[in-house]
């Protein structure tokens, strides 16, 4: 308790300031992995979706035949979903190229915030200024708002990056998305294959009847079959 | 409220497995991109063959016809495979007895 009574009024607002910007960060985090979750989810019950046929019909009867086909038709899928990302990011890619092909710069920084970046119309604030900082308990922590370092305002030399920027950054994540679904639906596939061909011992009770054949019951009710 | 502190005790735990998950999400990303070549080259060679750009594989095809062909499969009451419904196509009887 000492220990707190030696805090300062300074101090103890920024202790209160960082524990809040902590805790939001955590929560933010774990929403986002709920999505991931949920995403991941609805990906590996598409991996059943997408045997059934196969597995009802009884044209795929073993553990090796179900992962061979899985994987194809995991990697089709893949494919099919990864399409338009990639076209995105294949979009940009020839913007690059005639953006360079035009102003002979191919070093085009796309994130410069002064003549041809993405940066001309974003806020930007100023994070290397010394004076934002303060000295808690040695920590050198932010302690202050940085000062504005550039406002929104079009720029005519950095119309490619306008374009490239956005689409690296939904098709990267869109791909990624993919990425994480071909994931979900690779685990879900090698469980399924485990649990659909292997026999189990757990419904059987040792000192239960055997079974009767339904077909050789039938069979005997009914001789003309 | 409850939810709210079991995301914060999850964010904690995806903050600190979020390197190595990155990693790995990454490593299959670039794996994956050899896969859509792939994926992409056959397609491209199906289409230009004549076939569909995403053209079904032989499995589907034929997953697609026992389903079609197997009415007792649709009504449950029905136990036992109706044999020769369709006499014009002999190998009607051969999926029916098709070793498992």
């Amino acid at each position: 308790m000492n220990f707190l009574i030696q805090l300062t009024e300074n101090d103890k607002r920024v202790l209160i300031s960082l524990g809040i910007l902590l805790i939001l960060i955590f929560v933010i985090v774990g929403y986002i992995g709920l999505i991931v979750e949920r995403i991941m989810k609805r990906q590996a019950k598409k991996a059943g979706t997408m045997m059934h046929d196969v597995v009802a019909a009884k044209i795929i009867t073993n553990e090796k035949d179900f992962l061979r086909y899985g994987r194809k038709k995991n990697n089709r899928l893949f494919m099919k979903q990864a399409l338009i990302p990639s076209a995105i990011l294949f979009f940009a890619l020839i913007i690059y190229i005639i953006y360079g092909a035009v102003s002979r710069n191919w070093r085009l920084n796309l994130f410069d915030h002064e003549k041809e970046g993405f940066g001309t119309i974003m806020f930007l604030w100023n994070f290397s200024d010394p004076s934002i900082y303060i000295k808690f308990f040695g920590m050198t922590i932010i302690g202050n708002w940085p000062p504005l370092m550039n406002t929104p305002h079009w720029e005519a030399t950095a119309w490619a990056s306008y374009i490239i920027v956005p689409c690296l950054f939904v098709g990267g994540i869109w791909y990624l998305v993919a990425t994480q679904a071909h994931i979900a639906r690779t685990f879900k596939l090698k469980k399924l294959s485990k649990t659909i061909f292997n026999p189990t011992l757990d419904n059987v009770v040792p000192t239960s009847p055997l079974p009767m054949n339904p077909t050789n019951n039938n069979n005997q009710n009914n001789p003309q079959l | 409220m409850l939810d709210f502190l079991k995301r914060f005790g999850l964010g904690i735990v995806y903050v600190l497995i979020s390197p190595f998950v990155l990693v790995f999400l990454a490593c299959w990303a670039i794996f994956n991109l050899g896969i859509f070549a792939y994926e992409l080259i056959q397609a491209l060679g199906s289409f230009f063959k004549g076939k569909k750009f995403f053209a079904e594989f032989p499995e589907d095809i034929e997953a697609k016809r026992i389903l079609s062909l197997e009415p007792y499969n649709n009504d449950p009451n029905q136990t036992a495979p109706v044999i020769n419904q369709t006499p014009t196509n002999p190998t009607v009887n051969n999926q029916e007895n098709k070793p498992l």
